[in-house]
């Protein structure tokens, strides 16, 4: 009894930190997303983990910049092992010659302790937060239908969060990530729900004839901008969070689609077939004038996302055939740069990684890209359906 | 209901107008004054108030410069029959990425148009549906577009707008699970679905 009990008292409790960060962090490094494929990867190698904590620490490095070399190559040695008291990890710094992390992890899971040790890891090296404890929601096909999922941001601990039995799609997190908006056709027509992950309590937000659809929440939490038909063509409307004092933004008779909001939740980004192809518009969240934003090199842009540090906007472009390339941009328009094929690409809190969805004949499948370094890795948990529209929380 | 037959007529007699090519703002419409504070673009709105919301009252039906024509309450369609066979032959079909009634569809629309003139009491739900070269949101959005694009060639035909609903299954509902271009054509379509009163209603 006295021997079992300590082991298990600490799942009770959040983390309990031991040790000492042993080196300052090192200033940010500063890593601009349209040099994506220049930057190089930071050469590490890891020693003494193995197993399931080996494999987490390689994706969560991987997809925030780093690359795994021989020691003799290797800037920093990740060391450290874990057994049934918890976690231990430490970097070593090759050019300072000095340890500039060691700690202890205990309580929580392996999985949790492993992604905290990841996180330090990243901070300490980079001087940027890491983004191992962030979840994602998505889209999963259970044969005909789709129901929203909720995982941490590698695909572990999926739970099922509808099961309507229908189409339930486009899922976007509150600011405070504790809220998804999304739609379903549970009532056999496209309606907007607010779902509280804490209280389980759903409320429908937009039921009106026709679309609604694309809901998504403004950087504050207490506006939303989504698209609605019901004044006779798909356009983007602005309401509260609860759906009230709904205001209508754009007039075009051509289709409107996929709004996000600029983190300063002045501007809502779009897509419309309004000039006659499908291209990128901005237009003030109170209203005004929709204008262009320029995607020299690609036609058909669609499903913006604007990157929380407010410097670029990632999109999908349809290239015809049904080829798909996630392309970035600044904000103010300018030349486009192809990151990867795939579609519907969603920012990681960090502004550097993201989520998007990859096709193969029947086949969709979440992935991840480092846009510094361009590179991709497929979620490392497969599920038994397609996947697809990830929204990372903020 | 009275107010909702009104409208309809309105409508109809709107739609005769702008389908030959008129493209003015209807005359009939007396704009709303301050209406459009706070709306991108000018024009006038039927049923919209002063903070540039819609009345979604249900017997308002309204009409914007684009010439969009706004969908009934989703509640005049509650409780009825769906019956997936009376139209079936009707599906019409659309080019890639279009949402334009194609000249030979035209005949199936005044087919429908001329089966709801058969019994006032019937409704027609309107389903539009996308080939899967487009991506998710994308296609929701095209699917809506081209079930609006029948219902406003319907509502031209004197079928009047409170009885037409739209809804967009985007890719999600293809017709042929087919990866080839005959499966695409066939999946990018306007289906009707023909709403019929419960009996004791």
């Amino acid at each position: 009894m006295s021997k079992a009990t300590p082991k298990r008292l600490p799942a009770l409790a959040g983390l309990l930190l031991a040790g000492l960060a042993l080196g300052q962090a090192q200033r940010s490094i500063d890593v601009d997303v349209f040099d994506a494929g220049k930057v190089k990867a930071i050469p590490v190698t890891l020693e003494g983990f193995t197993g399931e904590t080996l494999a987490l620490l390689k994706f969560d490095l991987f997809v925030q910049g780093f690359e795994f070399v021989d020691k003799a190559k290797a800037q920093f040695t990740i060391k450290g092992s874990h057994d049934e008291s918890g976690v231990s990890g430490a970097v070593y710094d090759h050019v300072k010659r000095a340890f500039i992390l060691n700690k202890r992890y205990r309580g929580g899971g392996t999985r949790l302790l492993a992604h905290t040790f990841a996180n330090n890891v990243v901070e300490t090296i980079t001087g940027s937060p890491g983004i191992g404890l962030t979840r994602v929601a998505f889209r999963q096909f259970h044969g005909r239908n789709t129901e929203i999922h909720v995982a941490d941001f590698d695909g572990h601990n999926a739970k099922r969060l509808t099961l309507d039995n229908s189409i339930a799609a486009g899922p976007e997190w509150t600011p405070n990530n504790n809220t998804l908006y999304y739609y379903s056709y549970r009532r056999h027509n496209p309606d907007i729900y607010s779902h509280n992950l804490q209280t389980g309590v759903r409320r429908t937000v937009a039921r009106y004839s026709g679309s609604n659809i694309s809901p998504t929440v403004s950087p504050d939490g207490r506006r939303l901008a989504m698209v609605l038909s019901k004044a006779g063509s798909p356009d983007i409307w602005v309401g509260s969070a609860n759906g009230t004092g709904l205001r209508r933004l754009t007039t075009t008779k051509e289709a409107e689609s996929s709004p996000c909001w600029s983190p300063d939740g002045r501007w809502i980004c779009f897509a419309s077939r309004a000039s006659g192809s499908t291209r990128l518009y901005k237009i003030p969240a109170n209203g005004g004038a929709m204008s262009r934003i320029r995607t020299i090199g690609v036609m058909n842009a669609t499903e913006p996302d604007w990157s929380p540090d407010g410097k670029a906007i990632v999109f999908t472009t349809m290239r015809g055939g049904g080829v798909f390339e996630v392309c970035i941009v600044p904000p103010g328009g300018g030349n486009v740069e192809v990151l990867a094929t795939g579609e519907d690409p969603s920012w990681a809190p960090n502004s550097r990684t993201l989520m998007f969805t990859r096709r193969s004949g029947r086949k969709r499948v979440l992935s991840v890209l480092d846009v510094p370094t361009k590179r991709v890795k497929t979620l490392p948990r497969s599920f038994p359906g397609n996947c697809s529209q990830s929204a990372w929380t903020k | 209901m009275t107010s909702l037959k009104k409208v309809g007529l309105v409508l109809a007699a709107l739609m005769a107008a702008t389908s030959t090519g008129c493209k003015t703002k209807p005359k009939n419409i007396t704009p709303i004054p301050g209406g459009n504070a706070n709306v991108a673009g000018a024009g006038s709105l039927i049923g919209r108030d002063n903070s540039g919301t819609l009345n979604n009252g249900g017997d308002v039906v309204t009409i914007d410069e684009s010439g969009n024509i706004g969908l009934s309450d989703l509640d005049e369609f509650e409780n009825m029959l769906m019956d997936r066979d009376a139209l079936a032959a009707q599906t019409v079909y659309f080019e890639l990425d279009r949402s334009e009634i194609h000249p030979d569809d035209l005949g199936k629309v005044e087919a429908v148009a001329g089966i709801l003139a058969q019994d006032a009491q019937n409704k027609v739900l309107i389903e539009g549906h996308c080939d899967e070269r487009g991506t998710e949101e994308y296609n929701r959005a095209l699917g809506e577009r081209r079930a609006l694009s029948v219902r406003d060639a319907l509502s031209g035909l004197g079928v009047s707008a409170d009885r037409i609903r739209t809804m967009s299954l985007g890719e999600d509902r293809p017709a042929d699970p087919g990866l080839d271009e005959a499966a695409y054509a066939r999946n990018r379509r306007g289906e009707f679905v023909l709403l019929k009163p419960k009996p004791g209603n």
